[in-house]
């Protein structure tokens, strides 16, 4: 069960948004990350089958996407970006009208998923009288109804606390080998744990695909950590990748990816996701 | 039974292991000796009402998948289409529709006397279709964008929505109908049903064509100057030969309700909308491919 997908292209005018992407996803969570309109959008709609591209194919377990789209849609789960949902309708409704649009019965599994989601007690209670995080988790119900066996989720994490990213993360993972999972964030510590694969965008093409493993050993020997004083960090790094920064006193400790100044003394560490991400999209160079 | 046991919770240790864990042997003596207390039969039907999901969930195939490309049809399928649907739309829906036909009826009521009445006749569908936008106005983007990409498709959206404006509005015309009947029994019921239906799918079935051919300014400007140029034909009296020489409304109806040619005419527009609804859907259903 592999989603393959070959030189996808979309352009919105004379904008182009994706430029021949290519990517190979087996079961597990493929986490897409990139900065603000890198594509990661553009990507998941054309994988979710709501936006067609303008060149490239993909398939997803041998099913084409260029045929019949009935039995491809079936097997499918998507949550959108934006979380715009009609505020008269509760979750369980909501949960009620897409399990029905899918051909699969509501319940149990729709009760079973608010419980798991945490959302429970706010059941039956109107969207338009629930937090943001509480709407996207109902969002995020109706895209885990009828066992997907292609989870594409963007931007899932956005909104939620730490608890319920950690709860959400091993919930869309599912039972080993259940679905194959796409799901966007521009934030690398949000999918650190849960993500077997990382593709990294940037302008609409690929800029690194790989293991977490082999993303972070892309940065291996960049990161080093140093100590100056918290009132000289902008004078003295103004220029160079800060990943991480954090205050003792007088001193931060500051994190930096890629080139340090001349003879500021450094600890080399080992680098993380997001300085692995901040490497690569700072194009692997020195900053100017 | 305890040295049993004890061989159980050392099983599969090295004995580095089992020399760092002891003598298990009292452990092993206590969970022989525990009697489990007997759960009360609430708790019990608490903890199976809440496995029960999660065991359903559980118990679904796990092997693996396997496409199926049979379509979903049936009159189930429609009816479940039809009931998520109606859970989906508010009241405005039904009150677009009663809208609809006050606006009518007060057309109807105060004639084409005058410049005024005449704007009010020409403007009165433009104040409906905004009435009908603003009830079906997109119930949410997240929403339409899961609709996008669900197994149903457009077409079959588009039929169920048709379906239930039309029951909806059937039922309202209907009643008022009806009432209008009991004032006067003269009237052939089923005649004044299809004065207003024909009409209406005709419109509706030229509409859902000109926008799928030609594109939503068409599909909007069609039905809408086909109603213009009836109004001010009538105001110029144009019709005045064909129309009842009479000025009470019952007796315009009566006269409608009774004419050949009336029937005729009506019968054609609905015979007209039913194609023309027919190969709309099939324009706009003609893109399958996923990526379409």
């Amino acid at each position: 069960m592999e989603l393959i997908a070959a030189g996808l292209t979309k352009r919105y005018g004379d904008v182009p948004a994706l430029r021949g992407v290519s990517l190979r996803a087996g079961p597990g969570v493929l986490a897409v990350l990139g900065p603000n309109g890198s594509g990661k959008t553009t990507l998941l709609r054309i994988l979710a089958t709501a936006l067609r591209p303008d060149a490239g194919r993909a398939c997803f377990a041998g099913r084409d996407y260029g045929a019949d789209p009935r039995p491809l849609r079936r097997r499918i789960g998507y949550l959108p970006q934006e979380i715009d949902l009609p505020g008269h309708l509760t979750p369980r409704a909501l949960l009620h009208y897409v399990a029905r649009l899918k051909g699969v019965p509501p319940e149990p599994q729709a009760d079973a998923l608010l419980h798991r989601l945490g959302l429970g007690a706010v059941a039956d209670r109107r969207l338009q009288t629930l937090s943001g995080g509480q709407a996207r988790l109902a969002a995020l119900a109706q895209a885990l109804l009828g066992r997907p066996r292609l989870l594409i989720l963007d931007e899932p994490l956005t909104g939620l606390d730490a608890a319920e990213r950690g709860r959400v993360l091993r919930l869309i993972a599912g039972p080993p080998g259940e679905r194959v999972v796409i799901l966007s964030s521009h934030v690398p510590t949000d999918v650190e744990a849960g993500a077997a694969q990382v593709l990294i965008l940037q302008r609409g093409t690929v800029r690194a695909c790989g293991s977490v493993e082999a993303i972070r050993a892309l940065a291996a020997g960049q990161v080093h950590e140093v100590t100056v004083p918290a009132g000289a960090v902008e004078a003295t790094l103004g220029a160079c990748q800060v990943s991480q920064m954090t205050l003792h006193g007088a001193q931060a400790r500051v994190r930096v990816v890629g080139p340090l100044p001349p003879g500021l003394p450094a600890t080399p560490v080992a680098p993380t996701l997001e300085d692995a991400y901040l490497w690569v999209q700072g194009g692997c160079q020195p900053p100017s | 039974m305890t040295r049993q046991r004890r061989s159980d919770l050392a099983a599969g240790l090295s004995p580095e292991e089992r020399a760092a864990l002891g003598d298990l042997g009292p452990l092993a003596a206590r969970l022989a000796a525990y009697d489990a207390p007997e759960p009360d039969p609430a708790d019990t039907a608490g903890l199976i009402a809440r496995l029960a999901p999660l065991v359903a969930a559980r118990a679904e195939p796990q092997g693996d998948l396997v496409w199926d490309d049979a379509p979903v049809t049936g009159a189930r399928h429609w009816l479940a289409l039809a009931r998520a649907q109606l859970a989906l739309v508010d009241h405005a829906v039904l009150w677009a529709g009663a809208l609809v036909l006050a606006l009518g009826l007060l057309v109807a009521g105060i004639g084409l006397g005058g410049l005024l009445s005449l704007a009010f006749a020409l403007g009165a569908p433009v104040l409906a279709a905004a009435g009908v936008a603003y009830a079906f106005r997109p119930a949410g983007r997240t929403l339409a964008e899961i609709e996008r990409i669900s197994p149903v498709t457009p077409l079959e959206l588009l039929y169920v929505r048709l379906g239930l404006v039309l029951a909806g509005n059937l039922t309202l015309a209907l009643a008022l109908l009806a009432v209008v009947w009991i004032e006067e029994p003269r009237l052939v019921l089923w005649r004044l049903v299809l004065l207003w239906l024909g009409p209406m799918l005709g419109l509706a079935g030229g509409a859902l064509y000109t926008a799928a051919r030609w594109g939503m300014v068409a599909g909007l400007t069609a039905p809408l100057g086909a109603w213009g140029t009836l109004v001010l034909l009538a105001w110029q009296g144009v019709l005045a030969p064909v129309m009842p020489q009479a000025h009470q409304p019952e007796e315009v109806l009566l006269h409608l309700s009774q004419a050949p040619g009336v029937l005729a005419a009506t019968l054609v527009l609905l015979v007209a909308g039913l194609v023309l609804l027919w190969q709309g859907t099939r324009l706009v259903g003609r893109e399958t491919a996923a990526w379409s």
